[in-house]
């Protein structure tokens, strides 16, 4: 199953996406971005990774997704998008979003697909709360996750290290009733039969 | 990649054992290194298939690549990373002979010197060279490394026993040398 978005759809990965997802991972700039230190990563471990831990797509898994844009003539892989952590009691889980196709940063790309993700988190899997984390130095994934229902729930003081010193990890979190309540906003602004 | 001035760290992938074949097998090239058997082709895919995995606080591995030409022309790593201590040993070797004495290693070692201090957030990175290695010794001291201490007839060389030197840097000393981290992303003030 792929997931719908406006302008992106979310597919399982593929062991052919992995000289691309090397690309992103070795970027050093990227890689502050994800989390993580900028080791380097070899194709072959690339490879590895998505057949060994990315290769089932569950509950007890996670769930691992590539991200295409799919508003252009042909579908374009951008980035990928996990769910995991998975709570079967308290139905939570925690989100981490990657664009790593730098021309695509800085236009709706990733909230279109952190968007899509949450509404199947909900949806399908029957998720009450979604949480995520990010960092002081990128205020630009914060906006973005704040457009999608995301609120600032805390801060956890220098809990990353990045550059040569430390920086504070933010925690986001997104409830269903907060959700269904901005997507009705949203599509009730975006259709054309609105009354003016 | 991480990116030096003159050179660039890639990882390391298995397509490397060929030519990692040739420079351990090169009596020039590991006369002063800690090699010291003739090394078979499958010896070496070992180690290449392990070094393409090495990307961990404990055992990183790199492929040192001149950047204007993407000719790669020996390794580099930081290795037994102690997550207590925050120490790790360095390891390097420049095996295209043809580009000795250009500077590359001086690059190459500076740009893994600021990963472990800076991504990597080491205390102290140590080394062990041989005593007579002046050419290396020289390039340590050029990077900042201090000497340490010497372990006199500690290992076999090519007719005699060689004297093994320790060398290190720490964090303080890396900073004075090349200055303050750049900030990274875009942190809100106030």
């Amino acid at each position: 199953m792929y997931l719908e978005g406006d302008r992106v759809r979310l597919r399982p990965r593929a062991v052919e996406d992995a000289a691309t997802y090397q690309r992103w991972v070795n970027d050093v700039e990227v890689i502050r971005f994800l989390g993580g230190a900028p080791f380097q990563w070899s194709l072959a471990a690339e490879e590895e990774t998505i057949r060994t831990q990315w290769a089932v797509n569950d509950w007890e898994h996670g769930v691992h997704l590539a991200i295409e844009a799919v508003d252009g003539p042909a579908p374009v892989l951008i980035g990928t998008i996990t769910l995991r952590e998975l709570d079967a009691i308290a139905r939570w889980g925690e989100v981490g979003i990657l664009i790593g196709e730098r021309e695509y940063w800085n236009r709706g790309y990733g909230e279109d697909a952190m968007r899509t993700l949450c509404r199947y988190a909900f949806e399908d899997l029957d998720l009450n709360r979604i949480e995520l984390y990010t960092y002081e130095y990128n205020p630009r994934a914060r906006r973005s996750y704040e457009k999608v229902g995301f609120v600032l729930e805390g801060r956890l003081r220098q809990r990353r290290y990045a550059g040569g010193r430390y920086y504070d990890t933010l925690v986001m979190g997104l409830l269903r009733e907060e959700f269904e309540i901005r997507e009705a906003e949203r599509l009730a602004l975006d259709s054309p039969s609105r009354p003016t | 990649m991480l990116l030096g001035e003159t050179t660039r760290l890639r990882a390391i992938e298995p397509g490397d054992a060929a030519r990692a074949y040739r420079w351990v097998n090169d009596r020039e090239v590991t006369e002063y290194l800690a090699l010291r058997y003739p090394m078979t082709m499958q010896a070496e895919r070992d180690w290449a298939e392990a070094a393409s995995k090495a990307n961990s606080y404990t055992n990183a591995q790199f492929a040192i690549e001149v950047a204007a030409t993407a000719e790669h022309i020996g390794n580099c790593g930081l290795q037994e990373g102690s997550t207590l201590h925050r120490t790790a040993e360095l390891g390097v070797m420049i095996g295209a002979k043809e580009q000795w004495g250009r500077g590359y290693g001086f690059d190459a070692l500076r740009t893994l010197l600021a990963f472990g201090f800076r991504d990597l957030n080491l205390r102290r990175v140590h080394l062990d060279v041989f005593a007579p290695h002046t050419r290396a010794i020289a390039l340590y001291e050029r990077l900042g490394f201090e000497h340490e201490g010497r372990f006199p007839a500690a290992y076999r060389g090519r007719g005699y026993y060689l004297d093994t030197l320790r060398m290190g840097i720490d964090r303080a000393r890396f900073d004075a040398l090349y200055g303050a981290a750049e900030e990274v992303g875009d942190v809100p003030r106030g």
